[in-house]
């Protein structure tokens, strides 16, 4: 017992000369080691920043709360914050966090199950302003209001993922694209209410950087929209209208005639969709090869124009038009290895190959499914 | 030969040297091939000629010491050599690093000076792996760290996986005490962030009371709160000093937590002891993050602490008795678990024995929460 009492007080003892030689400072802690730093907070904010940057997202919170040099650093330094492994308090985490991390460019905060609220990203909005990368899919109980907030708090948005906020209003949107002009990438999958005709109208308007969109089961999508949204957005590469069943050959003929880089376009369950817009593609494509001659001869041929197109259940489309089109794209494959021109459930277009996909199949002579 | 000659006929007769010297003055000669793998010094070679004699040496950063010097020298020695494979480099890296943490910052800090790059991020990684899964006071034990943030903060709410309600509950009074905690701003200074390390304990207890309290009764003054805490400590720490004494140091897990933590807790002396329930209080929550940084400001009325500090103090003597170092151990589990659920009635209960001298009593209100009389006739 008295032994046990011993080994107590000498850890007691350990304890009281540490805080000793802490609260000395850093002169005695140079004394005794001689040369060079012995105590950590007088490493590089740079090389702390490193170490933190190894860290993961949950370790890197805490790492903030240690002391505050470290609090300087990391608050200072964090560029990327991902929350999505919160389950039950991520609300309350943005609250604290947002006023701290404001050089934040970077922010996911997609939710397993829906957590964030209005005040939330209010708080982002109003400390991040460098804010360029937001994601927050899923946010089932967002209202408008997050959207105003952000259109006033974050214009360096450049990328934008609301899938799954079903709340959102076009009008909300429509308000969002006009401050947030520096948008990229916009993710809109799911926002019925959202992404309507008079929203894509907004985006064509004020969102000419823009490069991915995705509009995928947004039924109230139409021909109004997409056509204006190819008249705006010239640099449009990606386009995701899966699910947009309003859409006819207009959207598609815009879409060729006005975006020349597009390189991805989803029109799955585009029952509308006929022979008219696969033609119009491939027009576009022969019309820009004389714009393109110089990447041509770079032998950059395969680089430029569509690598991948999505035409499962447009069944009224016809073997031939489509064959001209794989034919234009070279990009376009329907080999095993690099499928890329999907037709799911289109019956009739079986005998549709690409280049490679007819080599194999002379020099093999097996049977060869296209449509899966 | 002479130093100068040596130097004149170095190129054709011998081995190149390059000559290094260290901020604290000492001077040595390394192999050119050695020293060149270091960019600085290939800098330093290269651009401005230095190194080629003692006179020249090449003046190292002043983050280099020479133990740190020769532990790069020997990374370089192995590195240099072009012939080996890649899992002998992995396997001496990984060889490499084994050293305590103290030695690895300042090997971290000596290697970035000389933009070793492979070497900072090989001892950057392993210090990330160092600091992963700690609680903060972990961290700044690890790197002797001061405690100099604010209790405002350290009210994190930061992380709930186990989706416990109790920390669904703190956290919700995390977010209600930062907004008290702004207005109170002025009255803080150091002094209270001293005191602050030793309570969070009686805190954590606190909150549960005072979470189902609806409003706050506390007064917010915080000078009584600092002569609260100072008179509560000297109570506590005689009281569960003879408590740990008691335990038996067998290495069940208990006590291991309260061993180490004793060692780790850098703020007093005698801090140990509150460190003990704290401990217990944790590894049966298994939930160290969340209450860790919580050192939430109580309101409640100090002369209602005291009676909780004592209720804590009578458990800790009682299961003190306890020789056993399992029923030791049941029996705090028992006290913590019995704090969690039924604290309410188990202060009844302890209240009713007649424990306390003082004329205050308990009482339950409607909702469940705890209810304070000025004199026993309204009990």
């Amino acid at each position: 017992m008295i032994g046990e009492a011993k080994v107590g007080n000498e850890d007691l003892n350990l304890c009281f000369e540490k805080l000793m030689m802490v609260a000395a400072g850093n002169s005695e802690g140079v004394k005794m080691n001689g040369v060079g730093i012995t105590e950590w907070k007088d490493i590089p904010v740079e090389l702390l920043l490193r170490i933190v940057s190894l860290l993961d997202d949950q370790t890197a919170i805490v790492a903030s709360s240690v002391c505050s040099g470290w609090r300087d650093a990391i608050c200072l330094g964090l560029t990327q914050l991902c929350l999505s492994w919160c389950r039950k308090n991520m609300n309350n985490l943005v609250l604290s966090l947002a006023p701290k991390f404001t050089r934040l460019q970077t922010l996911i905060l997609r939710q397993e199950n829906p957590q964030l609220e209005d005040n939330a990203v209010e708080t982002i909005s109003k400390f991040c302003h460098d804010l360029q990368d937001l994601d927050l899919s899923k946010s089932f109980k967002l209202s408008d209001r997050s959207l105003y907030a952000l259109a006033h708090g974050c214009p360096n948005l450049k990328k934008l993922n609301i899938s799954g906020c079903t709340s959102f209003s076009d009008e909300a949107l429509a308000y969002l694209t006009n401050f947030c002009r520096k948008l990229k990438i916009l993710n809109l999958c799911g926002c019925v209410k959202a992404a309507t005709d008079h929203a894509l109208q907004a985006i064509g308007r004020n969102c000419n950087m823009l490069q991915s969109l995705n509009l995928g089961w947004c039924d109230n999508v139409g021909d109004l929209g997409v056509m204006s949204l190819a008249y705006g957005c010239h640099d449009l590469r990606c386009l995701d209208l899966c699910g947009c069943v309003r859409i006819t050959d207009d959207s598609v003929i815009a879409l060729a005639n006005e975006c020349l880089h597009l390189r991805s376009l989803g029109l799955y369950y585009c029952r509308n969709i006929t022979d008219r817009a696969m033609y119009s593609l491939a027009h576009s494509r022969v019309k820009n090869k004389g714009l393109t001659w110089e990447s041509s001869m770079k032998g950059r041929y395969e680089d430029d124009g569509l690598k991948s197109l999505n035409i499962s259940q447009c069944t009224a489309l016809t073997p031939s038009a489509v064959q001209a089109l794989c034919d234009t794209f070279p990009a376009l494959h329907t080999c095993s290895g690099r499928h890329s021109l999907v037709m799911s459930g289109c019956l009739n277009l079986t005998s549709v190959h690409c280049a490679c996909a007819v080599q194999a199949h002379r020099t093999f002579n097996t049977i060869f499914h296209t449509a899966h | 030969m002479s130093e100068v000659d040596m130097a004149v006929i170095k190129p054709e007769m011998m081995k190149s040297y390059i000559w290094l010297q260290t901020a604290d003055g000492s001077i040595q000669q390394v192999e050119q091939e050695v020293a060149m793998f270091c960019p600085m010094i290939c800098h330093e070679v290269i651009q401005k000629g230095m190194g080629s004699s003692k006179n020249y040496a090449i003046s190292l950063p002043q983050r280099v010491n020479p133990a740190m010097l020769s532990l790069i020298l020997d990374y370089c020695r192995f590195h240099q050599v072009p012939g080996r494979s890649n899992k002998e480099r992995k396997s001496f890296d990984e060889k490499f690093i084994r050293m305590d943490t103290k030695r690895l910052c300042e090997l971290t800090s000596a290697a970035d000076s000389l933009q070793l790059k492979p070497l900072v991020d090989l001892t950057s990684r392993a210090l990330a792996r160092i600091i992963e899964g700690k609680s903060p006071e972990e961290i700044r034990e690890i790197f002797h760290l001061p405690d100099d943030l604010t209790e405002e903060e350290k009210l994190e709410p930061l992380k709930n996986t186990t989706d416990d309600p109790r920390i669904r509950l703190l956290n919700r009074l995390y977010a209600k005490k930062r907004k008290e905690l702004k207005e109170r701003q002025k009255l803080k200074n150091i002094e209270v962030e001293e005191e602050r390390v030793d309570d969070r304990s009686v805190d954590d207890l606190l909150s549960f009371i005072n979470g189902d309290n609806g409003d706050s009764k506390g007064i917010k003054n915080s000078k009584s709160k600092k002569k609260n805490r100072r008179r509560k400590d000297q109570q506590k720490n005689t009281s569960a000093n003879e408590a740990i004494k008691n335990h038996n140091k067998e290495p069940n897990g208990l006590n291991q937590v309260c061993h180490s933590a004793e060692v780790g807790q850098k703020v007093r002396a005698g801090v140990g002891a509150t460190s003990n329930l704290h401990d217990v209080k944790d590894d049966i929550f298994d939930n160290k993050n969340e209450l860790d940084d919580g050192d939430i400001d109580d309101e409640i009325d100090p002369a209602l602490k005291e009676k909780i500090d004592r209720y804590c103090s009578y458990e800790l003597r009682k299961s003190s008795k306890l020789t056993v170092s399992n029923e030791v151990t049941m029996e705090v589990e028992d006290f913590a678990r019995r704090l969690n659920s039924d604290w309410p009635e188990r202060m009844q209960e302890i209240l009713s024995f007649g424990h306390e001298r003082k004329p205050v009593h308990f009482s339950l209100n409607g909702n469940g929460s705890l209810r304070r009389y000025a004199n026993s006739e309204q009990r």
